[in-house]
């Protein structure tokens, strides 16, 4: 006997009354907000009293401060800065160290978690521990330069140095990123079958050969996600500057999310702050198009 | 049935509840000053002493953290749900009073008849457009702490009276090894605040007295940036990073790492806290003059919310605060100068310091509080941003001043033409 069919309508109505609870949540916590948002950069709006509509004069007002290379347009170039120093990097030591654990190291679990373990620490436990191993008169850094110098280099201000601030976040970053890239990478590489390298030894392909011919164009797809997800990560960076930094010295740190911060709940410019969320948003978005573009461009398969 | 015997004791919990509670007033309380000594002052003193002359009234305080206050006051206030009696700091009224979220005070004020008691850089903290907005509760006096033995090694018999002489005797104080600074002749932070004291100093101001219109593109302000910015790179008394200190958390002046500095009256409790056999080195004066002399005094104060249903009561509360002996203990407890006369000159832990009697006098000599308006916050950091460009020699401190003038000026018009 077979069951009665449901009509198709009655299904699609039941699918709909189980995904409510998720559609709810999502358009009251994310649609309805970014909707918000949009109107609100196109106001004045301090919370307090109702917004004013002031038509696109909060675009206007940040235009005009990159033209006059203002606070924004210095948040804009620290925020690209970051991105070329985290991103680069960040990705080159995860293939590295992912290369190294897939070689089939003895202990493989133990390197694994060690290496995702600051993945998990939060942004701002890791970045108060980094202010220690920074602090000029007693950190950890300063005390093994002094080490491996013999006394001879100086102690560093770091942190304090406007020639050094960026980079120190960006090694923090880049450090506590890696685990994360790495287990992708990782997952890759596991992706890759096994028959290929085979073939390529008894060909007589070297380790060089194999990893360019094989390995990098099969881990385009999974370069092509971390880059996406680095790029939208770096574009985003506020914990470890708002920690760290708070954006100084002489405006060396500060960032597009960090400005956006102090605008909305340190001036209470929730509309000029609005604005500048949404020029960052066509910033990413315009961003992840063009890695996707770039990265889709000469992709393998070999089955 | 089994449903029911689970609820039962629920419900004559909820029921018992209700039928104890008498109908009572509750006072809500944020205080952002305070330590361990301030929430057991308050807690088993203050406020319990409040509450029996007040049968059927609770005080309920909570201790707000300075970094989260911003956001709960305007949270708070848009929702309604402000607290009765609320602390800030110095650099509040305008912003409190522009968007209407502290009461004028002037007519209680009035019939309470007790202003004249406060020292006036105090009382002004609380003012905006000629409307007092709260009671002072707290202050801290920025004065110049000096070491005595250094000057006189220095050939000075005197505390740096004049710029020139502040410049000349920190930089024979400075002790240098290479580029590397091993003693700075004075402790010097790259903040706003510092540059305030000496446009202040040089006669100058940030706006004109009406708030619309930026001042600093003014001679003496461009002078005032010019000699802070020389102190770094022409005198190089200090390096712009700061000195290192002892274990990253005994303060500059007490790790004897600096002959001078400009620093309230934490200063003194610092040095006797971790160098008490340096306290008799160390004196107090006026900072150096320009034109005049200032001493830049950063208030605390309690203001009451316009939501307050129980406004009487509140202005009660807060006045019981001030009382002499309470306003004595609250203090002692942050080491704060107390901000009346009479409780400065009587408390026990004042008389028992002399050098916190000096910074009372300075206080009252020469004591000024920051320009009261509603931009404050982001003035602060635009002034931030402008002095580090001159100080890390991005720019002149002319150009630094006048672009960030001309900035100014547009963020004060924006108010002027709503």
């Amino acid at each position: 006997m077979s069951v009665p069919a449901v009509p198709a309508r009655r299904e699609t109505r039941v699918a709909y009354l189980f995904l409510s609870p998720g559609l709810a949540l999502f358009l009251v916590f994310t649609v309805i907000p970014v909707f918000a948002a949009l109107y609100l950069s196109f106001c004045r709006y301090d919370v307090i009293h109702s917004p004013v509509w002031l038509g696109a004069k909060n675009y206007a007002r940040l235009w005009q401060d990159v033209a006059n290379r203002g606070v924004f347009y210095l948040s804009l170039r620290n925020t690209l800065q970051y991105a070329i120093g985290t991103i680069p990097l960040g990705m080159a030591l995860a293939l590295a160290l992912a290369l190294l654990l897939n070689a089939g190291l003895r202990g493989m679990g133990i390197y694994r978690t060690t290496y995702y373990l600051p993945v998990v620490t939060s942004m701002v436990a890791v970045a108060m521990v980094w202010m220690w191993i920074y602090d000029p008169s007693y950190g950890l850094l300063n005390y093994l330069l002094a080490k491996l110098s013999g006394g001879r280099l100086a102690p560093q201000t770091w942190l304090a140095n406007p020639g050094q601030a960026m980079a120190a976040i960006v090694a923090m970053s880049v450090w506590k990123g890696l685990g994360y890239n790495m287990v992708i990478y990782l997952a890759g590489l596991q992706g890759i079958p096994e028959h290929l390298y085979e073939a390529a030894t008894i060909d007589g392909a070297s380790a060089w050969q194999r990893f360019w011919r094989i390995t990098w164009p099969l881990l385009k797809p999974t370069t092509a996600f971390i880059l996406v997800v680095s790029v939208i990560g770096a574009s985003q960076v506020f914990a470890q500057v708002y920690v760290m930094t708070n954006g100084g010295p002489n405006d060396a740190t500060t960032t597009i999310v960090h400005q956006i911060f102090q605008n909305a709940f340190s001036y209470l410019k929730m509309g000029y702050a609005s604005a500048m969320a949404f020029v960052l948003f066509a910033l990413i978005f315009l961003l992840s198009l063009i890695t996707l573009r770039l990265t889709r461009a000469g992709q393998v398969e070999y089955s | 049935m089994k449903r029911l015997t689970l609820l039962l004791p629920l419900i004559c919990l909820l029921l018992s509840g209700c039928g104890r509670s008498k109908p009572r007033i509750e006072l809500e309380l944020w205080i952002t000053d305070f330590n361990q000594d301030t929430t057991d002052l308050l807690n088993k003193q203050l406020l319990p002493r409040f509450e029996a002359a007040h049968p059927g009234v609770k005080v309920n305080p909570q201790y707000i953290s300075w970094a989260n206050l911003d956001q709960k006051l305007a949270i708070s206030f848009a929702g309604g749900v402000q607290p009765d009696i609320f602390q800030v700091g110095a650099e509040y009224v305008g912003g409190l009073a522009y968007r209407g979220m502290a009461q004028p005070l002037d007519d209680r004020i009035a019939r309470w008849g007790q202003k004249g008691d406060f020292y006036p850089a105090s009382w002004s903290t609380c003012v905006y457009q000629g409307k007092t907005y709260g009671l002072p509760y707290l202050s801290a006096p920025r004065v110049l702490l000096y070491r005595k033995d250094l000057l006189r090694k220095a050939g000075y018999s005197h505390p740096p009276d004049t710029w020139e002489q502040l410049a000349d005797a920190a930089e024979k104080m400075t002790v240098r090894d290479g580029t590397v600074t091993k003693f700075a002749g004075m402790n010097l932070p790259v903040s706003w605040q510092v540059f305030i004291e000496f446009l202040w100093e040089n006669g100058g101001q940030i706006f004109d007295e009406s708030g619309t219109h930026s001042r600093l593109d003014s001679p003496e302000a461009v002078e005032a940036l010019q000699f802070y910015a020389d102190l770094y790179n022409k005198y190089q008394v200090c390096p712009t990073a700061g000195m290192p200190t002892i274990g990253g958390s005994i303060p500059v002046f007490a790790s004897q790492k600096a002959a001078m500095e400009i620093n309230n009256q934490v200063g003194i409790k610092n040095v006797s806290k971790y160098a008490p056999g340096l306290l008799p080195k160390v004196g107090i004066a006026a900072p150096p003059r320009r034109k005049q002399r200032a001493v830049s005094v950063y208030t605390d104060w309690l203001a009451l919310s316009p939501q307050s249903k129980r406004p009487d009561l509140a202005w009660e509360l807060v006045t019981y605060l001030m009382e002499p002996d309470n306003l004595a203990a609250y203090n002692a407890t942050l080491f704060f100068i107390p901000p009346r006369r009479s409780v400065a000159q009587t408390a026990t832990f004042m008389r028992e310091n002399p050098q916190l009697r000096d910074f009372a006098v300075l206080m009252d000599q020469y004591g000024r509080s920051l320009p009261a308006i509603p931009e404050w916050f982001e003035i602060r950091t635009g002034l931030q941003s402008a002095i580090s460009a001159a100080i890390y020699q991005t720019k002149t401190p002319e150009q630094a001043l006048r672009d960030y003038s001309r900035e100014l000026d547009e963020l004060l018009a924006e108010r002027t033409k709503r």
